[in-house]
């Protein structure tokens, strides 16, 4: 599999679930999908089980935290919240993204002008 | 700190401590993603299809669980140790299944072993240590005359 695509699709991940937890709060693994899904309609075709491992990764990297709780149906699941360095991650990866997205918009311009 | 390298020392503690934990985190993560293919096949009923179709397609959505477990078991722990007591244990089963060869296997370096310890004790008696009852036999010395016909005699 290509690498580069494939660093590049975990970093989106990586930054949805951020953006999930920020904005909905703490949601459990199966609520982070949905979101995710219902957000990136066909355009993101992941299996749904890469999401854990980017939880996990961000766990390890202090940006997510974890508890046990109870669910709507009353059932035991793991809730999924941002920390404080988190919510810093999700800043510097956002202004990266539009930064980049920015630069790539002025090349596409530079093309089209000629 | 420079955030990459941070963020490897971050990784490397949490490796550390999931080490330590071993066991535990397997059987959490599974109930964890169980979990998730339940409500995934519920969500699949209630749009529809039958239990099987949407146990089914709900494994399908989700991806390969052993990989992901691996994929958490290569981040929680050090790939070394985790292959090394894998080895291991693959080993011990391959041992217990084939008791004929492994007494052949067995005896061959016993054999092996033994021989040679054996000639290297006579080499050691014979050769490196000559002089059974003394101390420091490296202290020893030879005493020889110098005899009138130019040669040199041990002394007696």
């Amino acid at each position: 599999m290509d690498t580069k695509k494939s660093e590049v699709l975990q970093g989106t991940l990586d930054l949805m679930i951020l953006k999930t937890l920020h904005a909905l709060g703490p949601l459990h693994g199966f609520g982070i999908a949905r979101r995710i899904e219902q957000v990136s309609r066909d355009v993101l075709q992941l299996n749904e089980g890469t999401v854990y491992t980017s939880l996990l990764r961000q766990q390890q990297q202090g940006w997510i935290a974890a508890e046990w709780g109870t669910s709507e149906n009353n059932r035991k699941a793991k809730f999924y919240s941002i920390t404080k360095r988190g919510e810093k991650q999700l800043q510097v990866e956002a202004e990266n993204w539009e930064r980049i997205s920015g630069v790539i918009g002025r090349v596409l311009k530079l093309e089209a002008e000629r | 700190m420079s955030a990459r390298r941070e963020s490897r020392l971050r990784a490397f503690a949490a490796k550390v401590r999931g080490f330590l934990r071993g066991r535990k985190r397997d059987g959490e993560f599974n109930d964890e993603i169980q979990e998730h293919l339940q409500l995934l096949a519920e969500k699949f009923v209630a749009q529809g299809m039958s239990r099987e179709e949407a146990a089914a397609a709900a494994r399908r959505q989700f991806g390969n669980v052993t990989l992901l477990q691996e994929d958490r078991r290569a981040l929680q722990g050090f790939l070394f140790f985790e292959a090394l007591w894998q080895d291991l244990r693959l080993s011990l089963r391959i041992i217990l299944k084939s008791p004929g060869f492994t007494a052949t296997a067995v005896l061959t370096l016993a054999l092996g072993i033994g021989a040679n310890t054996t000639i290297f004790s006579w080499i050691h008696g014979v050769l490196l240590n000559p002089l059974p009852g003394a101390g420091e036999p490296h202290r020893i010395v030879e005493l020889e005359s110098l005899a009138p016909s130019g040669e040199w005699v041990p002394t007696s």
